[in-house]
Protein backbone atom coordinates (compact mmCIF):
# COMPACT_ATOMS: atom_id res chain seq x y z
CA UNK A 1 0.00 0.00 0.00
CA UNK A 2 1.46 3.47 -0.80
CA UNK A 3 1.88 6.19 1.52
CA UNK A 4 1.74 9.85 1.37
CA UNK A 5 5.01 11.74 2.19
CA UNK A 6 4.65 15.03 3.18
CA UNK A 7 7.20 17.84 3.08
CA UNK A 8 8.03 16.99 6.30
CA UNK A 9 9.85 13.23 5.40
CA UNK A 10 11.21 15.10 2.51
CA UNK A 11 12.98 17.32 4.41
CA UNK A 12 14.12 14.80 7.26
CA UNK A 13 15.50 12.18 4.55
CA UNK A 14 17.41 15.38 3.10
CA UNK A 15 19.08 16.14 6.52
CA UNK A 16 19.67 12.40 7.14
CA UNK A 17 21.18 12.47 3.44
CA UNK A 18 22.39 15.22 3.77
CA UNK A 19 24.00 15.69 7.67
CA UNK A 20 23.01 18.84 7.40
CA UNK A 21 20.26 20.48 10.09
CA UNK A 22 16.88 20.94 8.71
CA UNK A 23 16.93 24.65 9.69
CA UNK A 24 19.82 25.35 7.14
CA UNK A 25 17.33 23.60 4.08
CA UNK A 26 15.17 25.62 2.00
CA UNK A 27 12.82 25.32 -0.84
CA UNK A 28 15.01 26.71 -2.82
CA UNK A 29 18.78 25.13 -1.97
CA UNK A 30 20.68 23.79 -4.42
CA UNK A 31 20.67 19.88 -4.05
CA UNK A 32 24.37 19.41 -5.24
CA UNK A 33 25.85 23.13 -4.47
CA UNK A 34 24.37 23.99 -1.49
CA UNK A 35 23.29 20.53 0.29
CA UNK A 36 27.03 18.47 -1.07
CA UNK A 37 24.62 15.88 -2.84
CA UNK A 38 26.97 13.80 -4.41
CA UNK A 39 25.81 11.06 -7.66
CA UNK A 40 25.89 8.31 -4.75
CA UNK A 41 23.54 9.95 -2.18
CA UNK A 42 21.07 11.50 -4.79
CA UNK A 43 20.40 8.01 -5.75
CA UNK A 44 20.55 7.20 -2.01
CA UNK A 45 17.87 10.02 -1.81
CA UNK A 46 15.27 8.88 -4.50
CA UNK A 47 15.46 5.90 -2.83
CA UNK A 48 14.73 6.45 0.00
CA UNK A 49 11.79 8.74 -0.81
CA UNK A 50 10.36 5.88 -2.97
CA UNK A 51 10.92 3.34 -0.30
CA UNK A 52 8.92 5.94 2.52
CA UNK A 53 6.21 6.20 -0.13
CA UNK A 54 5.80 2.45 -1.45
CA UNK A 55 5.83 3.80 -4.87
CA UNK A 56 8.39 4.68 -8.18
CA UNK A 57 8.43 8.44 -8.43
CA UNK A 58 11.33 8.94 -10.38
CA UNK A 59 12.53 8.10 -14.15
CA UNK A 60 15.67 8.80 -15.51
CA UNK A 61 14.01 11.90 -17.59
CA UNK A 62 12.55 13.80 -14.29
CA UNK A 63 15.54 13.10 -11.51
CA UNK A 64 17.65 14.86 -14.43
CA UNK A 65 15.96 18.06 -14.18
CA UNK A 66 16.14 18.54 -10.79
CA UNK A 67 18.26 21.39 -9.15
CA UNK A 68 16.45 22.23 -6.07
CA UNK A 69 14.72 21.21 -2.87
CA UNK A 70 11.78 22.27 -4.51
CA UNK A 71 11.87 20.69 -7.41
CA UNK A 72 12.15 17.60 -5.83
CA UNK A 73 8.93 18.45 -3.90
CA UNK A 74 7.15 19.18 -7.02
CA UNK A 75 8.42 16.23 -8.46
CA UNK A 76 6.92 14.31 -5.75
CA UNK A 77 3.68 16.58 -5.77
CA UNK A 78 3.01 15.18 -9.59
CA UNK A 79 2.78 12.19 -8.59
CA UNK A 80 0.28 13.00 -5.53
CA UNK A 81 2.53 12.29 -3.10
CA UNK A 82 2.72 15.51 -1.14
CA UNK A 83 0.51 17.07 1.55
CA UNK B 1 33.83 30.70 -21.91
CA UNK B 2 34.99 27.55 -24.30
CA UNK B 3 34.78 24.02 -23.20
CA UNK B 4 35.81 20.72 -24.05
CA UNK B 5 34.24 17.62 -21.92
CA UNK B 6 37.82 15.48 -22.56
CA UNK B 7 35.88 12.24 -21.18
CA UNK B 8 32.33 10.59 -21.96
CA UNK B 9 30.66 7.62 -23.58
CA UNK B 10 27.75 7.14 -25.74
CA UNK B 11 24.76 6.43 -23.40
CA UNK B 12 23.59 2.85 -25.02
CA UNK B 13 24.28 -0.58 -23.93
CA UNK B 14 25.97 -0.79 -27.59
CA UNK B 15 29.04 0.82 -26.23
CA UNK B 16 28.35 0.06 -22.29
CA UNK B 17 27.23 -3.87 -21.90
CA UNK B 18 24.84 -4.85 -19.37
CA UNK B 19 27.17 -7.03 -17.37
CA UNK B 20 28.84 -3.89 -16.66
CA UNK B 21 25.54 -2.13 -15.26
CA UNK B 22 24.46 -5.21 -13.66
CA UNK B 23 27.76 -5.23 -11.57
CA UNK B 24 27.76 -1.46 -11.11
CA UNK B 25 24.18 -1.90 -9.73
CA UNK B 26 25.16 -4.48 -6.92
CA UNK B 27 27.91 -2.13 -6.26
CA UNK B 28 25.80 0.68 -5.51
CA UNK B 29 23.36 -0.98 -3.69
CA UNK B 30 25.90 -2.28 -1.62
CA UNK B 31 27.74 1.54 -0.59
CA UNK B 32 24.03 2.85 -0.50
CA UNK B 33 23.90 0.23 2.76
CA UNK B 34 20.37 -0.57 1.10
CA UNK B 35 19.69 -4.74 1.11
CA UNK B 36 19.92 -6.50 -1.54
CA UNK B 37 15.95 -6.22 -2.45
CA UNK B 38 16.80 -3.11 -3.47
CA UNK B 39 18.70 -3.86 -6.83
CA UNK B 40 16.06 -4.42 -8.61
CA UNK B 41 15.01 -0.74 -8.62
CA UNK B 42 18.66 0.46 -8.22
CA UNK B 43 19.33 -1.49 -11.65
CA UNK B 44 16.32 -0.23 -13.32
CA UNK B 45 17.64 3.79 -12.31
CA UNK B 46 21.08 2.99 -13.97
CA UNK B 47 19.63 0.78 -17.12
CA UNK B 48 17.35 4.34 -17.62
CA UNK B 49 20.25 6.15 -18.25
CA UNK B 50 21.70 4.39 -21.37
CA UNK B 51 18.41 5.55 -23.26
CA UNK B 52 20.20 7.43 -25.73
CA UNK B 53 21.56 5.30 -28.49
CA UNK B 54 22.05 8.06 -31.39
CA UNK B 55 23.12 11.21 -28.76
CA UNK B 56 20.31 13.12 -29.10
CA UNK B 57 19.60 13.85 -25.76
CA UNK B 58 23.29 14.15 -25.22
CA UNK B 59 23.82 16.75 -27.89
CA UNK B 60 21.18 18.53 -26.73
CA UNK B 61 22.05 18.95 -23.07
CA UNK B 62 25.84 19.66 -24.80
CA UNK B 63 24.03 22.82 -26.18
CA UNK B 64 22.63 24.16 -22.85
CA UNK B 65 25.80 23.52 -21.06
CA UNK B 66 27.79 25.81 -23.59
CA UNK B 67 29.98 22.35 -24.61
CA UNK B 68 31.52 22.74 -27.55
CA UNK B 69 32.98 19.61 -28.08
CA UNK B 70 33.24 16.06 -25.91
CA UNK B 71 35.35 13.48 -26.60
CA UNK B 72 33.64 10.54 -27.45
CA UNK B 73 35.50 7.28 -25.83
CA UNK B 74 34.76 3.71 -27.23
CA UNK B 75 35.86 1.05 -25.08
CA UNK B 76 36.86 -2.27 -26.19
CA UNK B 77 35.36 -5.02 -23.24
CA UNK B 78 35.08 -7.38 -26.05
CA UNK B 79 37.70 -9.64 -24.07
CA UNK B 80 35.82 -9.01 -20.75
CA UNK B 81 32.16 -9.18 -21.10
CA UNK B 82 30.68 -11.56 -23.90
CA UNK B 83 27.46 -9.28 -24.48
CA UNK B 84 29.25 -6.58 -26.32
CA UNK B 85 29.07 -5.95 -30.06
CA UNK B 86 32.11 -6.82 -32.13
CA UNK B 87 34.88 -4.44 -32.26
CA UNK B 88 34.56 -3.08 -35.65
CA UNK B 89 30.72 -2.92 -35.82
CA UNK B 90 31.23 -0.73 -32.29
CA UNK B 91 33.95 1.69 -34.31
CA UNK B 92 31.56 1.45 -37.38
CA UNK B 93 28.43 2.98 -34.78
CA UNK B 94 30.90 5.46 -33.09
CA UNK B 95 32.27 7.01 -36.79
CA UNK B 96 28.34 7.16 -37.64
CA UNK B 97 27.52 8.98 -34.92
CA UNK B 98 30.43 11.35 -35.16
CA UNK B 99 29.22 11.95 -39.06
CA UNK B 100 25.95 12.84 -37.84
CA UNK B 101 27.59 15.60 -35.42
CA UNK B 102 31.01 16.59 -37.24
CA UNK B 103 31.57 19.57 -34.70
CA UNK B 104 30.42 18.07 -31.22
CA UNK B 105 32.65 14.86 -31.22
CA UNK B 106 36.40 14.27 -30.89
CA UNK B 107 36.37 10.17 -31.18
CA UNK B 108 38.81 7.97 -29.31
CA UNK B 109 39.34 4.26 -30.43
CA UNK B 110 39.18 2.13 -27.63
CA UNK B 111 41.53 -1.52 -27.98
CA UNK B 112 42.03 -4.63 -25.83
CA UNK B 113 45.67 -5.18 -26.48
CA UNK B 114 45.60 -8.87 -26.53
CA UNK B 115 44.15 -8.69 -29.84
CA UNK B 116 47.47 -8.32 -31.35
CA UNK B 117 48.67 -7.09 -34.19
CA UNK B 118 44.52 -7.13 -35.66
CA UNK B 119 44.43 -4.33 -33.27
CA UNK B 120 47.09 -2.55 -34.33
CA UNK B 121 45.81 -2.41 -37.88
CA UNK B 122 42.00 -1.74 -36.69
CA UNK B 123 43.74 1.13 -35.01
CA UNK B 124 45.51 2.70 -38.06
CA UNK B 125 42.53 2.02 -39.86
CA UNK B 126 40.40 4.03 -37.51
CA UNK B 127 42.86 6.97 -37.21
CA UNK B 128 42.51 7.00 -40.96
CA UNK B 129 38.34 7.24 -40.64
CA UNK B 130 38.69 9.93 -38.25
CA UNK B 131 39.40 9.05 -34.63
CA UNK B 132 41.48 11.29 -32.97
CA UNK B 133 43.06 9.02 -29.99
CA UNK B 134 43.60 6.16 -28.41
CA UNK B 135 41.31 5.33 -25.17
CA UNK B 136 42.81 1.76 -23.15
CA UNK B 137 40.86 0.04 -20.07
CA UNK B 138 43.43 -1.78 -17.97
CA UNK B 139 40.03 -3.53 -15.59
CA UNK B 140 39.67 -5.68 -18.33
CA UNK B 141 43.19 -7.14 -17.43
CA UNK B 142 46.28 -5.80 -18.80
CA UNK B 143 48.89 -3.16 -17.65
CA UNK B 144 48.92 0.44 -19.71
CA UNK B 145 52.53 -0.22 -20.08
CA UNK B 146 52.77 -4.03 -21.14
CA UNK B 147 55.18 -4.12 -24.26
CA UNK B 148 51.99 -5.02 -26.20
CA UNK B 149 51.04 -1.66 -26.04
CA UNK B 150 54.20 0.15 -27.57
CA UNK B 151 53.25 -0.16 -31.36
CA UNK B 152 49.99 1.72 -30.65
CA UNK B 153 51.71 4.09 -28.69
CA UNK B 154 54.68 4.81 -31.61
CA UNK B 155 51.29 5.26 -33.52
CA UNK B 156 50.29 7.55 -31.40
CA UNK B 157 53.36 9.97 -31.48
CA UNK B 158 53.45 9.77 -35.37
CA UNK B 159 50.30 11.20 -35.01
CA UNK B 160 50.47 13.32 -32.36
CA UNK B 161 47.70 12.26 -30.57
CA UNK B 162 47.09 11.24 -27.06
CA UNK B 163 46.27 8.22 -25.53
CA UNK B 164 43.35 8.30 -22.44
CA UNK B 165 43.67 5.62 -19.76
CA UNK B 166 41.22 4.47 -16.81
CA UNK B 167 42.52 4.93 -13.57
CA UNK B 168 40.77 3.99 -10.26
CA UNK B 169 37.68 1.66 -9.91
CA UNK B 170 35.99 0.02 -12.61
CA UNK B 171 33.62 -2.76 -12.43
CA UNK B 172 33.26 -5.70 -9.33
CA UNK B 173 33.94 -7.90 -12.36
CA UNK B 174 36.84 -6.83 -13.49
CA UNK B 175 40.22 -6.03 -12.39
CA UNK B 176 41.37 -3.54 -10.11
CA UNK B 177 45.52 -4.11 -11.24
CA UNK B 178 46.96 -1.99 -13.78
CA UNK B 179 44.28 0.80 -12.52
CA UNK B 180 46.44 3.19 -10.24
CA UNK B 181 48.32 6.58 -12.39
CA UNK B 182 51.88 4.74 -11.47
CA UNK B 183 50.73 1.83 -13.76
CA UNK B 184 51.65 4.54 -16.36
CA UNK B 185 54.67 5.65 -15.06
CA UNK B 186 56.51 3.24 -17.98
CA UNK B 187 54.67 4.25 -20.59
CA UNK B 188 54.79 7.33 -20.23
CA UNK B 189 58.14 7.71 -19.56
CA UNK B 190 59.23 5.69 -22.67
CA UNK B 191 57.19 7.65 -25.19
CA UNK B 192 57.68 11.19 -23.95
CA UNK B 193 56.26 12.67 -27.22
CA UNK B 194 53.05 11.20 -26.48
CA UNK B 195 50.19 12.94 -24.27
CA UNK B 196 49.00 10.37 -21.26
CA UNK B 197 45.78 11.56 -20.42
CA UNK B 198 45.03 9.67 -16.80
CA UNK B 199 41.00 9.19 -16.56
CA UNK B 200 39.43 10.16 -13.39
CA UNK B 201 42.96 11.00 -11.89
CA UNK B 202 42.05 14.62 -11.05
CA UNK B 203 40.31 13.01 -8.02
CA UNK B 204 41.23 9.55 -7.76
CA UNK B 205 44.29 8.77 -6.27
CA UNK B 206 44.81 12.15 -6.85
CA UNK B 207 48.10 12.70 -5.07
CA UNK B 208 49.77 10.08 -7.06
CA UNK B 209 48.41 11.53 -10.43
CA UNK B 210 49.66 14.85 -9.21
CA UNK B 211 53.24 13.64 -8.57
CA UNK B 212 53.31 12.19 -11.80
CA UNK B 213 52.68 14.90 -13.36
CA UNK B 214 55.26 17.20 -11.62
CA UNK B 215 57.47 15.14 -13.11
CA UNK B 216 56.36 14.82 -16.51
CA UNK B 217 55.12 16.54 -18.72
CA UNK B 218 53.44 14.31 -21.17
CA UNK B 219 50.88 13.29 -17.95
CA UNK B 220 47.71 14.89 -17.86
CA UNK B 221 44.92 14.09 -15.15
CA UNK B 222 40.87 14.23 -16.24
CA UNK B 223 38.34 15.78 -13.48
CA UNK B 224 36.03 13.35 -14.57
CA UNK B 225 34.07 11.80 -11.83
CA UNK B 226 34.32 14.74 -9.53
CA UNK B 227 30.09 14.69 -9.31
CA UNK B 228 31.48 11.42 -6.94
CA UNK B 229 32.91 13.58 -4.42
CA UNK B 230 30.96 16.56 -4.00
CA UNK B 231 30.44 15.61 -0.15
CA UNK B 232 33.30 16.56 2.41
CA UNK B 233 34.80 18.97 0.46
CA UNK B 234 36.80 16.07 -1.34
CA UNK B 235 36.53 18.05 -4.57
CA UNK B 236 38.10 21.34 -2.98
CA UNK B 237 40.72 19.51 -1.47
CA UNK B 238 41.81 17.79 -4.79
CA UNK B 239 41.69 20.95 -7.01
CA UNK B 240 43.35 22.84 -4.31
CA UNK B 241 46.10 19.94 -3.91
CA UNK B 242 46.60 20.31 -8.33
CA UNK B 243 46.73 23.62 -7.74
CA UNK B 244 49.40 24.04 -5.39
CA UNK B 245 51.58 21.83 -6.95
CA UNK B 246 51.03 24.14 -10.11
CA UNK B 247 49.48 21.48 -12.20
CA UNK B 248 47.02 23.50 -13.45
CA UNK B 249 47.64 23.48 -17.02
CA UNK B 250 47.62 19.11 -16.84
CA UNK B 251 44.12 19.35 -15.66
CA UNK B 252 41.06 18.38 -18.15
CA UNK B 253 37.19 19.12 -17.25
CA UNK B 254 35.12 15.69 -17.80
CA UNK B 255 31.82 14.68 -17.04
CA UNK B 256 31.76 11.20 -17.55
CA UNK B 257 28.48 11.23 -19.73
CA UNK B 258 26.04 9.17 -19.14
CA UNK B 259 27.87 7.86 -15.90
CA UNK B 260 26.31 10.58 -13.24
CA UNK B 261 23.67 11.80 -15.60
CA UNK B 262 20.95 11.13 -12.31
CA UNK B 263 22.14 13.52 -10.34
CA UNK B 264 24.25 16.09 -12.90
CA UNK B 265 22.86 17.76 -16.09
CA UNK B 266 25.51 18.70 -17.95
CA UNK B 267 25.11 22.17 -17.23
CA UNK B 268 24.91 21.20 -13.99
CA UNK B 269 28.45 19.44 -13.99
CA UNK B 270 29.69 22.69 -16.15
CA UNK B 271 28.42 24.81 -13.35
CA UNK B 272 29.67 22.67 -10.54
CA UNK B 273 33.39 22.55 -11.40
CA UNK B 274 33.22 26.37 -12.33
CA UNK B 275 31.64 27.03 -8.93
CA UNK B 276 34.43 24.21 -6.96
CA UNK B 277 37.45 26.20 -8.93
CA UNK B 278 36.30 30.04 -8.03
CA UNK B 279 36.17 28.54 -4.44
CA UNK B 280 39.21 27.13 -4.25
CA UNK B 281 40.61 30.95 -5.88
CA UNK B 282 41.86 29.17 -9.09
CA UNK B 283 43.29 32.26 -11.34
CA UNK B 284 40.79 33.00 -14.62
CA UNK B 285 43.54 31.71 -16.80
CA UNK B 286 43.73 28.39 -14.82
CA UNK B 287 40.06 27.99 -15.11
CA UNK B 288 39.74 28.60 -19.05
CA UNK B 289 42.84 26.43 -19.51
CA UNK B 290 40.97 23.15 -17.45
CA UNK B 291 37.55 23.99 -19.46
CA UNK B 292 39.20 24.33 -22.61
CA UNK B 293 42.92 25.86 -23.18
CA UNK B 294 44.49 22.55 -22.01
CA UNK B 295 42.53 20.19 -24.15
CA UNK B 296 42.43 22.00 -27.15
CA UNK B 297 46.61 21.84 -26.86
CA UNK B 298 46.78 18.29 -26.60
CA UNK B 299 43.86 17.46 -28.92
CA UNK B 300 45.68 19.86 -31.43
CA UNK B 301 42.60 21.64 -31.97
CA UNK B 302 44.80 25.27 -31.54
CA UNK B 303 48.41 25.54 -32.52
CA UNK B 304 50.51 26.26 -29.06
CA UNK B 305 53.90 25.45 -28.55
CA UNK B 306 54.15 22.48 -26.11
CA UNK B 307 55.65 23.91 -22.65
Amino acid sequence: MTQIIDRQMIYAILKDVTGEEENNISDSSKLTQDLGIDSLQFVRLILEIEMKSQRKIFNVLSISKLETVGDLINECLKKGGIL
Amino acid sequence: MRIIDCHAHIASFDFLPKSFFNARSQTVTRQLGFPEQNIDRVKELLFGLLNDTDADIWIEEKRNAGIEKSVLLVIDFGLAFDDVLPIQELTDKCIKIVQKNPHSFIPFFGIDPRRGLYGVTLFEQAITAGFKGLKLYPPCGFSPSDPSLFPYYKLCELQQIPVLIHTGPSSSLLSFKGCLPSDTDDAARMFPKVNFILGHAGVVNYKEASLMAQYRSNIYLDLSGFQCHIANDELYKALHYHLKSKVGRQLLFGTDWPIHRLANSQKQCVALLKEALHKVEAKPKEIDDIFYGNAAEILNLRKLVKK
